[in-house]
């Protein structure tokens, strides 16, 4: 009884729980956290700090559309300071960000050729006149992919001879396989945003400091052919615009005349949106009324114009 | 979304004008901009009905209206419901705008769609997600994102990566 009560029964009462942990195993975690360096693809030195710091936003955008194994939802890839990426995910999905940052992914042949056109109504025209054309049932399309074909061509000789319409092609970009392309009309204005003061025994200098502020439309994409011939497309829209006359601040150094700063005001809106299309196939965006004003982006993937050499140029 | 338009734009069009011809209403209408879209569906529709037979036409000043018109008016009326109960849609008509419907590729191209803005000002960098849809079943599942003035987008999930990359 004594070897009972001491031994055998505490193993009775513990075997169930024993049995329990020994049941059907959980699946193992094989996620991975780990920082991944991409400044290689990221524009050029020079470059200012915003657009790298957008750039890098986007590819993480794009990277995480187009990353092989696909992304699960327990999976996350994110944006670490300037120039890196962390990703949570399994060690395949690391090992095709590794490729991709060295640039082993991209194959040299491009996918097509990236056409970007821009048409700016004022909003209430857009929403009279355009706006109903991309509606599909009770909501309007902000970003719809068109096939071609005799009615696609129809909207867009409408939408580019509209007489309220400005339009304006940005300079078309080579789309390479996993490669971030980027084309743009940025506006740079200069402006006084601080002054540096010297204050000496008898004197007072203050020299001003003058900086650039940035407004405009960059447009950038990252795409991918998947097996069936299709493109998946990752695309960033970005349309800023500087308040103008620029505001002012004037204030007093105690000594000497006021110095007046200026302090720009910019309004940026930004779509990002991924997508499957072919190669003709126009993606309409329609941007976010900002000043009044109201784009739609017309981007097409296009075939590469051959040269006489057969290669495409 | 819902539409909220004025009762004063509503009295414009039921007076047979356009609300763009009024100052006021024009300056509400930039003022709600999400209210475009509703209000441009609504004028496209009337500029549809405006455009039948000028007998049929709507509205007639009340003093011009003949007894007839009355009559084939309630006719057209009985019609119509008739034609609504027995389970008719008319198809829809681009008539009214200015700028033909293209042919659109099934929704299903589009998988996501993130539309956000950002204000640099004197008063600091905000930023705000206006909308994120994505495609499911076919249809896009949209989300209105009520993100407060200088909330950064990025920085929680950024935290949740930097959770498992502590040791």
């Amino acid at each position: 009884m004594n070897l009972l009560s001491s031994t055998l029964l505490p193993c009775l009462l513990v075997s169930p729980l024993l049995a329990q942990g020994a049941g059907p195993a959980q699946a193992p975690d094989l996620r991975l956290a780990k920082i991944h360096e991409v400044g290689r693809l990221l524009p050029e030195a020079g470059a200012a700090r915003d657009e790298s710091r957008m750039s890098l936003a986007s590819i993480a955008s794009a990277v995480r559309f187009l990353m092989q194994p696909a992304l699960r939802s327990d999976e996350e890839l994110q944006v670490l300071g300037e120039r890196w990426l962390a990703l949570l995910g399994r060690a395949e999905q690391h090992a095709w960000l590794e490729r991709l940052t060295r640039g082993e992914l991209a194959d040299a042949m491009p996918l097509g050729q990236l056409q970007v056109q821009v048409v700016t109504f004022p909003v209430a025209r857009f929403a009279m006149d355009v706006l109903p054309a991309l509606q599909a049932g009770d909501s309007a399309r902000e970003v719809a992919v068109l096939e071609p074909g005799s009615a696609t061509e129809a909207f867009t000789k409408a939408v580019l001879s509209h007489q309220d319409a400005k339009v304006m092609a940005l300079d078309p970009a080579v789309l390479l396989p996993l490669r971030m392309a980027s084309t743009a009309r940025i506006n740079e204005t200069a402006y006084v945003r601080d002054f540096d003061v010297e204050v000496a025994t008898a004197a007072f200098l203050a020299s001003p400091i003058v900086d650039v502020v940035q407004d405009g439309l960059r447009v950038q994409a990252m795409a991918a052919r998947r097996d069936d011939g299709t493109l998946a497309l990752s695309l960033h829209a970005n349309l800023a615009d500087l308040l103008k006359p620029i505001p002012t601040f004037t204030t007093s150094l105690g000594i000497g005349k006021p110095i007046t700063i200026q302090l720009p005001h910019v309004t940026s809106v930004k779509v990002e949106a991924k997508m499957e299309l072919r190669l003709g196939q126009v993606v309409a965006v329609a941007m976010p009324a900002v000043a009044g004003k109201q784009c739609l982006l017309l981007v097409k993937v296009a075939e590469l114009p051959v040269a006489e050499s057969g290669k495409p140029r | 979304m819902k539409s909220h338009l004025p009762q004063e734009l509503l009295a414009a069009f039921d007076r047979g004008g356009d609300p763009l011809d009024d100052p006021g209403l024009r300056a509400w209408l930039l003022e709600h901009p999400e209210q475009l879209a509703a209000f441009a569906t609504l004028r496209a529709q009337l500029r549809t009905l405006s455009g039948m037979p000028a007998d049929l036409a709507w509205p007639v000043p009340t003093s011009k209206r003949p007894w007839w018109l009355l009559v084939s008016g309630a006719g057209l009326s009985a019609a119509v419901l008739t034609l609504w109960f027995v389970g008719f849609t008319p198809a829809p008509s681009s008539q009214g705008s200015a700028v033909p419907s293209p042919g659109f590729a099934p929704p299903s191209a589009v998988r996501s769609v993130v539309v956000s803005t950002q204000t640099v000002g004197r008063d600091g960098v905000h930023e705000a997600i206006l909308w994120r849809g994505s495609r499911v079943q076919q249809a896009i599942d949209r989300h209105t994102v009520a993100s407060p003035p200088q909330a950064n987008v990025t920085s929680h999930s950024t935290r949740s990566v930097a959770r498992h990359l502590a040791p």
